[in-house]
């Protein structure tokens, strides 16, 4: 008689049996939250806030969730209009630490992420989802709730506007 | 010209951006099945407070005590001992009872 061993380890045996995170679980948009959050944030804490924020919104929808048909999109419209919010929330907060950020940084992230901070949050948002995430207008139209119209001209006055606040 | 450079440092400081690890940030689980299950666990401890509550007197006097403690008691002090009566039957009590009420 012969006995047979597990050459595997335990920790292996249970990683296997780790079933894939559903579609419909707010662990699933973990990543996908946090790099649009980061996009429009331009701050690793402030995404990690936004980050959390959704996921406790997702995790109290997560019936929605299920029957939403175009889900990454909803999860992207819920991170956005948090993300705005923030903004607005810490507009002068990240205007008020220039000081500890400049010391602290490279010099040129630092020029940009100041001439960011002037420009209205909705400005950001647009810039972060098309030149950061590469979305199209009608993506970013969805996510924002407006035409596609709007986000062409919002988005050049976006462009023009940091031009102007690189140049002062 | 301009718009092109303050564009591409813009571009340069998100790519930068990616070089960020996505934090480790605890997700909500659902726990309305722990919750159910424990339902019934807390209603037994209510029901159990709640009947401490009723059976308990005003402060500083005894509980009151309930009927089949009495009869005994009065059986007890009925036959002169300390202890009812071994074997003592409760409609024996009873009758003990109504024949002294009467």
């Amino acid at each position: 008689m012969s006995i047979v061993l597990h050459s595997r380890p335990i920790w292996e045996a249970f990683e296997a049996k780790q079933e894939p995170i559903a579609e419909a679980d707010p662990a699933h948009y973990r990543e996908f939250v946090f790099r649009t959050a980061l996009a429009i944030c331009c701050e690793p804490d402030g995404a990690e806030d936004v980050t959390q924020e959704v996921l406790l919104i997702l995790f109290r929808s997560r019936a929605k969730l299920a029957k939403v048909e175009h889900r990454a999109a909803w999860v992207r419209r819920v991170t956005v209009r948090s993300a705005l919010k923030y903004l607005s929330r810490n507009r002068q907060h990240a205007l008020l630490t220039e000081d500890v950020r400049a010391g602290s940084e490279n010099a040129d992230s630092i020029a940009v992420f100041l001439t960011l901070a002037r420009l209205t949050p909705e400005q950001r948002v647009l810039l972060g989802m098309a030149i950061k995430q590469g979305l199209s207008y009608r993506e970013i139209g969805e996510a924002l709730g407006i035409p596609e119209g709007t986000v062409a001209s919002r988005l050049s006055a976006a462009k023009k506007a940091f031009q102007r606040m690189w140049e002062l | 010209m301009k718009q092109s450079d303050s564009l591409s440092r813009l571009s340069e400081f998100y790519e930068g951006l990616d070089s960020i690890p996505t934090p480790s940030i605890n997700v909500p689980r659902p726990t309305g099945r722990l919750v159910w299950s424990l339902a019934p666990l807390g209603v037994s401890l209510l029901t159990i407070a709640f009947l401490s509550f009723c059976a308990s007197g005003p402060s500083g006097q005894p509980a009151r005590v309930p009927v089949s403690f009495s009869l005994d008691r009065y059986a007890m002090d009925e036959l002169g001992q300390g202890q009812p009566a071994p074997g003592m039957h409760r409609k024996a009590m009873l009758k003990l009872k109504q024949r002294t009420m009467a």
